[in-house]
């Protein structure tokens, strides 16, 4: 889980692609990724998992600015895209998305056979 | 048949280098949060900020003379977890903004959707063009 994909911007037009930041956790039953992702909408983003890649790319839809002059700006407009090989511990059906003030939240569950299981032992009398 | 160009592999480690530079993060260090961007429109000031994960009561705006500041927190929402990866930034910040000219009081309106923060802004009487007649 978590190793970065090399990640080359294929991007030729004013758009640039980032790479959003992310902040991931892991408990017993899950993996949990938040990606920040500011300007992007629930409609814009694609999460795709396949062959162990995860993949999530979103478009950020910002006002139109047709007829707008820039007098300063600190960013451009922003394609985001990152990849993060999964291992096979996840079900790939069981994912989860939220998109909130420009946050994704995903929620990734393990398969039921890869969960610690406690064992009980038996005492015999 | 191919002969050997000493340029192709010099090209080959500009690519290399165009390539570690533009995998950069949404956010490069040398400016400060929030990243702003300023757009002029007629009479009218738009400044569109980046602020992911932001709510709104946690923000505010202020104007002082011919300066915007905007300051806020941003809440950590980590939890009690084994964490992988931390890249997110939180915590206080405070930024201003030089407008290029003096802006009314009256018409603002700052909307904060998809983590965008979007400010419009009007010139004030006084910094609106004039045209003066002449006797």
């Amino acid at each position: 889980m978590a190793t970065d994909k090399s990640l080359i911007s294929e991007s030729k037009s004013s758009r640039r692609v980032y790479v959003p930041v992310a902040d991931i956790y892991e408990t017993e039953d899950l993996y949990c990724l938040k990606l920040e992702m500011p300007g992007a909408t629930k409609d814009s983003i694609d999460i795709t998992v396949e062959n162990n890649e995860l993949l999530i790319e979103g478009k950020s839809v910002l006002e139109d600015n047709a007829g707008r002059q820039i007098r300063y700006s600190e960013f451009s407009n922003m394609d985001y895209k990152r990849s993060f090989r999964i291992g096979n511990d996840i079900d790939s059906n069981k994912v989860e998305a939220k998109f909130e003030d420009g946050v994704l939240t995903l929620l990734l569950y393990k398969h039921e056979a890869v969960k610690p299981k406690k064992i009980t032992i038996n005492t015999a009398n | 048949m191919y002969t050997y160009n000493f340029f192709d592999d010099i090209m080959n480690l500009r690519d290399l280098f165009d390539d570690f530079f533009s995998r950069r993060t949404s956010y490069e260090p040398y400016r400060e949060f929030p990243y702003v961007r300023i757009e002029e429109e007629g009479d009218k000031l738009i400044i569109t900020s980046l602020m992911p994960g932001i709510k709104a009561d946690d923000l505010d705006i202020e104007i002082i003379d011919d300066s915007l500041i905007i300051s806020g927190e941003k809440k950590a929402d980590y939890e009690e977890k084994a964490y992988l990866r931390k890249e997110r930034f939180f915590g206080e910040f405070k930024k201003s903004i030089k407008l290029p000219f003096r802006i009314s009081h009256d018409n603002i309106r700052a909307d904060l959707k998809d983590g965008i923060l979007t400010i419009h802004l009007e010139k004030s009487e006084d910094s609106k063009p004039r045209k003066i007649d002449i006797k």
